[in-house]
């Protein structure tokens, strides 16, 4: 069930990308991106996590890039939230491989894939919401969004010398 | 990298982008990963308050004997929706049966218990505690810690009961035993005459010698019978242990001390273990079932040891041994070691040596070619040799053939006498 909803998720990020790219004469790219999602696939496979973590970031690179150049920005969340997908179905398959065979794995399975869904849901639904509102960048947005970027990174260097 | 930390990194870069190209697209691409990340916090264990219990269905096993560990975890805090239990059983330590390895959802208050099965070869196996990793939804704040649920597997090495081992050293201790004391008094075996006296027996006058002179009453006296102080060294040597293709005696070796220590102490006797090997690993003599349970913990965890230190015998520590007691040396023995094991005999030592032997245990895997049987005949010689120069300085040598039983081995040449031979003074 697991590998079934990774393969579904590889298939929605790189093939939402890919649909878009293909369109626009990014023939290159679009090859890359196959390529990306065959490998992608064979490393969920093996358990590979560090290759989802690569495959995450360039498939949001890639979404950015699309949505700089100009292409349609429904397909380019999509692409994204199927990429974090897989990325998190990878890492919850490593961890199931841990389990013993007596052990409650379609329940466990079954709940982690229905949050798994709400929350793509969510994050859809959110990124929908804000691309229909078209946010424009104002001098307020701006400041607020540099507020925001400065309490984050403080946030985050307190974290990580509470963790060490 | 943590993968909240490279969660971090996504939306911060994603913000940046908007940020640097006045795009507001980029914030949105941004929201799916926030949504996920705060998901995944908000449903984080806070803290793991697990109370862990393990039991062993015994802690004393002999090699290869299924042993069934049984771990209950009763969850003291929060829900714990992802909970990685991992006992900390040694590698060392086959699982036949189950898995110390399980992964479960944990409510508070809730328990979970499991059973595997382990087997493993002589050694002492700790186990440590309970490594419990509990995750939230997507494992962006995994919550890692050992909980402490200490016991420990001890595989002893495999004991051959020994009836009765003939020692006679030159000091006993005061306690009644089993060991000739050379001194008159109460006993079983003869030992000269003396003048009556009031309060003997009657049965102990000997009516044929006091027939013989008309004034004086004799009575027989008795060997008394007490314990001895026995230091067993454990030879541990990697050259005198280590064959080719990975084969060793040093299991023989363990086997052998363990039944003496057995023997000796079910006799009555004050036993010492010293493993000369790694290091000096001593055990201090003492009496009774509690030696024996530390003398077989001690050889437990007796290993081949190649410290250049203690290649030779000359390290042993003598003053451990009390002067005059009975020393067991078990080896397979080595031509360097005459000279300290005529030394020992020297000090006054009753030493015994118990040697495992290495000619036939080699010959007996090796192809049958006639250059092997002639250089197993030379070594064979040589071996003898050594045999004959120890017995000679009066220490007593027994050579145990591997293949043999230690037992029958040890009835024919260290049992008591016959009873003929016993009824005429003889000893073997």
């Amino acid at each position: 069930m697991n590998f079934f909803a990774f393969v579904i998720s590889v298939l929605m990020g790189v093939g939402s990308l890919a649909y878009v790219y293909s369109g626009t004469g990014f023939d290159q790219l679009v090859r890359g991106l196959l390529i990306l999602g065959a490998l992608w696939l064979y490393a969920g496979r093996k358990r590979w996590t560090w290759f989802s973590t690569i495959a995450l970031l360039l498939s949001v690179a890639l979404a950015g890039y699309g949505l700089w150049v100009g292409l349609s920005p429904g397909w380019m969340v999509a692409g994204a939230i199927g990429a974090l997908l897989a990325w998190d179905l990878t890492e919850f398959m490593r961890r199931m491989d841990g389990a013993f065979e007596t052990d409650d794995l379609p329940g466990m399975q079954r709940r982690h894939l229905a949050r798994l869904t709400v929350v793509a849901l969510i994050g859809l639904l959110l990124a929908s919401i804000s691309m229909l509102v078209r946010l424009e960048f104002t001098l307020e947005w701006m400041m607020l969004l540099a507020l925001v970027a400065v309490l984050g990174v403080t946030q985050l260097v307190a974290w990580l010398r509470r963790e060490k | 990298m943590s993968r909240t930390f490279f969660l971090i990194l996504i939306i911060y870069a994603l913000l940046l982008a908007g940020l640097a190209t006045l795009h507001g697209e980029f914030v949105g691409l941004a929201l799916p990963f926030v949504v996920y990340l705060l998901v995944g916090f908000w449903r984080a264990p806070d803290e793991i308050k697990l109370d862990v219990h393990r039991t062993l269905s015994t802690e004393r096993a002999a090699p290869g004997e299924d042993v069934l560990v049984t771990v209950d975890v009763t969850n003291q805090g929060a829900d714990i929706e992802e909970l990685l239990l991992e006992d900390g059983c040694s590698p060392n330590l086959t699982v036949s049966n189950g898995s110390p390895q399980h992964l479960l959802s944990l409510k508070k208050g809730e328990s979970y218990s499991w059973t595997y099965i382990v087997n493993g070869p002589r050694g002492g196996y700790p186990f440590d505690g309970v490594m419990v990793e509990a995750m939230d939804h997507f494992g962006v704040r995994p919550s890692k810690q050992q909980v402490p649920a200490r016991s420990e597997l001890f595989v002893f090495p495999p004991l051959t009961r020994l009836k009765y081992v003939t020692i006679r050293t030159r000091r006993t201790r005061v306690y009644s035993g089993s060991i000739p004391a050379r001194v008159g008094g109460p006993g079983v075996e003869f030992f000269g005459l003396r003048e009556y006296q009031p309060g003997d027996p009657p049965r102990w006058i000997n009516w044929r010698a006091s027939a013989r002179d008309s004034e004086i009453l004799y009575a027989n006296e008795f060997q008394q019978e007490r314990v001895a102080d026995v230091g067993i060294v454990l030879d541990g040597r990697e050259k005198t242990n280590w064959f080719r293709d990975g084969r060793s005696l040093f299991e023989h070796s363990v086997l052998a001390a363990a039944s003496l220590a057995d023997a000796f102490l079910s006799q009555g006797n004050r036993v010492g273990l010293l493993t000369y090997g790694r290091y000096l690993d001593w055990t201090l003599p003492a009496y009774g079932k509690v030696q024996r349970e530390r003398i077989l913990q001690a050889l437990a965890h007796a290993q081949i040891g190649g410290s250049p230190v203690f290649s030779g015998l000359e390290h042993i520590p003598v003053r451990l041994f009390p002067a005059h007691s009975q020393v067991v040396l078990v080896s397979p023995l080595d031509a360097g070691d005459l000279e300290i094991l005529i030394q020992l005999r020297a000090r006054g030592y009753q030493v015994m040596v118990i040697s495992p032997d290495p000619v036939s245990f080699e010959v007996s895997y090796l192809p049958e070619k006639p250059s092997i049987e002639l250089a197993g005949r030379v070594v064979r010689m040589e071996r003898e040799l050594l045999i004959k120069k120890l017995q000679h300085a009066g220490v007593q040598v027994l050579d145990w053939n591997v293949a043999h039983p230690l037992d029958q081995v040890m009835k024919h040449r260290l049992g008591p006498p016959p009873a003929l031979l016993r009824a005429i003074g003889g000893r073997k």
